[in-house]
Parts: structure tokens; sequence; C-alpha cells
């Protein structure tokens, strides 16, 4: 890759490496302040690929240490899982719930 | 960090920002400190509505339209970053024949209070959202609704404040405020003192830890609220999208009551002990579902004690994830791909506590629990008020002396 041209960091949002340095510039010291910003990390696999690379991006910009970065929070679902499949346990709580209440 | 200030602002989120920017301008010397970051907390996992349809009478509609009145001018004036904001209507859905007779009622009630809202039959909620199921009865609407980016909206508060000279300290966390003579004197933080006579208690869920320092009681809880966020698709919705939280079998005393979203604290039948919800997760639920600029659909919600625990559970995505498909069958196949929790500041009667205590110079704004439409309308008047002296509107609303009288 050239000096100076610009590349795509998080795929899934379409982020490139000029924007987060921007974002660096402009005093996001975090990781999670990062993906606030500028939405790296924020897309269908959750920064798996681009948090490293980010990481690296702000540890050359700040010179913070890798060991100090905070990775941002990993939540479920560890796989994107569809609201069809995950809606089933939730019509039985309320089916429950429903069952309870009707007999008042 | 400074040694000293006028101001301290603690509190990095909506309310805290939006202080710092109306009181930079007046003061030179504010000082906002974070323990985390920008949006870090309750604003950055928002819904970011700006909702005049669910608003109480009094303080609770004032202020959300005199919120509604800045941000056209905060975005062409002041704001440097895109805060997504969407002037698109808002829409609350009823599933049931009951709701719908219900909302007869209430109807009447809303146009007294000034509310422009319209009550649509099934055909005309269809007209506006296509992808809403064939079980819908109707629908609340209200034109002046609005949406934005709470995330972007927090942070272009905080830049516009530090262009007006604001200072802000993030991963700065206040261990201590000292107080003399009955009067703030400084704020001892991980990276040192500074000395100050004002300090603004924004902490959210957070700020009964930070009145404890100054021994102050004060009645917030954190009451978790679990979201789930999709994949982007082609746009489903055109407008935040909420349901209401009437059970299936409510009476039609209890469905009223399902359209009230502020709490009575009438002496002797609350208490200011944690609360807790009756019921289970599902009984403390409601769908709520936000077409997002990105494409992404934010889906909520279930509410519930369990102090600071960040943690999201099955059983609630689960319900937020059965809610949303019955509004949206459309959704069935969309994948969800995150989840979050986030602490609404709650208190007991739903509304804010702001202004002055019995500690000189210790000011609370905290306890909002529709913070994206109290922000702005409260950095103008808490300005008026510690600047020029100018007394907090509804002061008897908001005023911590309201709980004096609890136990």
């Amino acid at each position: 890759m050239n000096e100076g041209e610009d590349i795509i960091i998080c795929r899934c949002e379409e982020v490139s490496r000029n924007t987060i340095e921007d974002a660096i510039e402009q005093g996001c010291d975090t990781l999670d302040s990062i993906k606030r910003r500028t939405r790296a990390g924020m897309g269908l696999c959750q920064g798996r690929t681009c948090q490293r690379l980010i990481a690296g991006l702000l540890r050359n910009k700040t010179g913070k240490p890798l060991e100090e970065l905070k990775p941002p929070n990993f939540r479920p679902p560890f796989r994107p899982i569809s609201l069809g499949l995950l809606a089933q346990e939730g019509y039985r709580l309320r089916r429950e719930d429903e069952l309870r209440d009707g007999g008042k | 960090m400074k040694k000293s200030t006028d101001v301290v602002i603690i509190g990095g989120g909506i309310i805290g920002c939006a202080i710092a920017y109306f009181l930079s301008r007046q003061i030179k010397n504010v000082v906002l400190l974070e323990r985390r970051g920008i949006s870090a907390e309750a604003s950055g996992a928002n819904y970011g509505m700006i909702w005049v349809q669910t608003r109480q009478p009094g303080y609770d509609i004032t202020v959300a339209k005199r919120s509604l009145e800045l941000y056209p001018r905060l975005i062409s004036e002041v704001f440097d970053i895109d805060i997504e904001y969407e002037e698109k209507g808002g829409m609350t859905v009823f599933l049931t024949e009951l709701e719908r007779k219900v909302a007869e009622v209430v109807l009447r009630l809303k146009k007294e209070q000034g509310i422009p809202i319209q009550l649509l039959d099934k055909n005309e909620t269809k007209e506006l959202e296509p992808a809403l199921s064939e079980e819908i009865t109707g629908s609340f609407y209200c034109p002046i609704d609005t949406q934005l980016n709470p995330m972007l909206t927090t942070i272009a508060f905080a830049r516009a404040a530090q262009r007006e000279g604001a200072m802000i300290y993030t991963e700065t966390e206040v261990h201590s405020i000292k107080v003399n003579n009955q009067a703030v004197s400084s704020v001892v933080t991980n990276r040192g003192e500074i000395k100050t006579e004002v300090v603004i208690n924004a902490a959210g869920s957070w700020s009964s830890q930070i009145g404890e320092m100054v021994g102050l009681k004060i009645p917030v809880y954190p009451n978790r609220l679990q979201s789930l966020v999709t994949e982007q698709t082609p746009r489903l919705l055109n407008r935040v999208i909420m349901g209401t939280q009437i059970p299936k079998h409510a009476t039609f005393e209890e469905a009223m009551k399902g359209f009230s979203y502020t709490r009575d604290i009438s002496e002797g039948q609350v208490s200011t002990e944690a609360p807790l919800y009756k019921g289970t997760l599902s009984d403390n639920s409601m769908m709520f579902l936000k077409p997002t600029i990105s494409g992404n659909t934010v889906c909520g919600t279930v509410f519930e004690f369990a102090g600071h625990d960040r943690s999201t559970s099955y059983e609630g995505l689960s319900l937020i994830a059965s809610m949303a498909v019955r509004a949206v069958p459309a959704l069935k196949g969309v994948q969800a791909i995150r989840s979050w929790s986030n602490f609404d500041p709650y208190t007991i009667d739903g509304m804010p506590i702001e202004g002055e205590t019995e500690i000189k110079g210790f000011i609370l704004a905290l306890g909002h629990g529709t913070a994206m439409s109290q922000g702005p309308a409260l950095g103008e008047t808490l300005t008026e008020f510690i600047v020029d002296g100018k007394p907090m509107p509804f002061a008897k609303q908001t005023s911590i002396t309201r709980f004096s009288s609890l136990k």
C-alpha cells in the first residue's frame, strides 16, 4: 500500500483509516470512543476483524501501549441469530403469563 | 488537570454535556468530569427520542416542546457533527381491541393537554407503516415526535461545550467531595483535587453515590433496560414504533394506567427504599422499535432492578425479539447482532430531581428518564439559575424537597 492511500479498516460499516485517524486527532483516545464516533466495529462481525487494526492505529497515533487499550465490551449474541428464532422462548414466557392472568 | 474552577459538572451524559454547553457560554471556567467516556453510559444506550405524545402536563410537556425548539437551532448554528435528527413523527400501536377502546378516552385527555395527537384506525396505521402486522388494531400518531442519535447528540454537545471553553476530563473518577460549613469547596478525583464552589451532580443512575459524598440521600435507582439491535436492512419502518404496557387481560381501569407514564407519590403510598417491579420480566416489558439512519433496527425492552449489573439475559432478549416479530413479522428473518443493557435513572414518581440542595453549591441535575428531550431545556434553565439566580421552573415538581415527607 502506498503512503497516504486510504483503506477500509471496518469492512462491515465501511469505515476508512482516514476517518478513524481523524477521530483520534479530534480526541477519541479509547477503542470505545472511536467506535461511538465512527461506527467502526458496530457491524455484523462486531469488530472481530477491525478492533486489532484500530488498536494499532491508536497506538501509532497516541503512543498508548496496546495492553492499556481496553476492548469494547462483547455482548450476546456471539453469532448473529434471527429474531424469529430468538422469539420462540419469548413467546413461551408470554404464554405462561397469559395463562396465569387468564384465570382472574 | 486544572487546580480550581467556577463549576464542576459530574457526568458526561446528555444532561452534563448540555449543561456544560449552555453554562460555558456564560461562565468562563466550566469543568466536566466523566468516569468513563462521553455518552459511555445511558446516553449511549438511550433510544434517542423526543416524544411529546407520552409526556405528562406541566414540566414534562413544556420541557419536551422547548427542546424541540432548541434542537433545530443547535443543529444549524452550533453542532459540528450530524446527529441524525429526523422529524418523522412517533407511533404507539395497539394490538388488542381493549387498547384501542382505552385510546379513545386517552385521546380526549391528550388533546386537552395540548398534544397534537391523532387516533388512527388499522388501515390508516398500515398506510403509514406497511410492515406492521395484521394484528394491529390502530395507533396513536403524533407528527411532532422526533428521533435522533443519542450518542452523537451527546458528543455534539460535548464538542460545542469545548469550543465555548469548557474543559472535559474523561476517564476521571470522582472519589470525594469536600464540604466546608455546609458549602462545597472541592472535588477529589483520581487525577487530583480541583477547587470549586459549585458542583452539579449529573451522574444519572450513579447520582445517589455522588450524593452520599456530601451526606445527601438522593432517591434515584438504576432501572435496567435491555435492548438489542439488528443487522442493517432496507428500511422496514419509517419512524419509532412503541407498544403499550397493557396486559392482555387487563380491566379498563388498569389499561388506562398503562397509558400513564408518570407515577403518583402521594404520601404513605411509597417509600424512598429501592423499588421493585411486580410480576415477571414479561409483565415489565414494552415493545419498542427504532429504525436508524444506518439501517439497523433497535429493539426493546424489558425493565428490572438489578443494581448496576451490565449483563443482558436470554429471557430478556427473547421477550424483546417476540414483541418485535409480533408487531413487524418481516423482522423474523432479520439477524440480531448485539445486545446491551443500560441504567435509566429511576425516581419513584418518574420526574427528575433538579436544582439546589441544603448544601450550598451542590446542585442536582439527575433522574431524567427521557433525557434527550430534557437535556437541552435543562441546560438553559439551570444556566439561568446559576448565572442570574432565576428560579428553576416547575421547582415544586422537580426539587428534592418533594421527597422530604417520605420515609
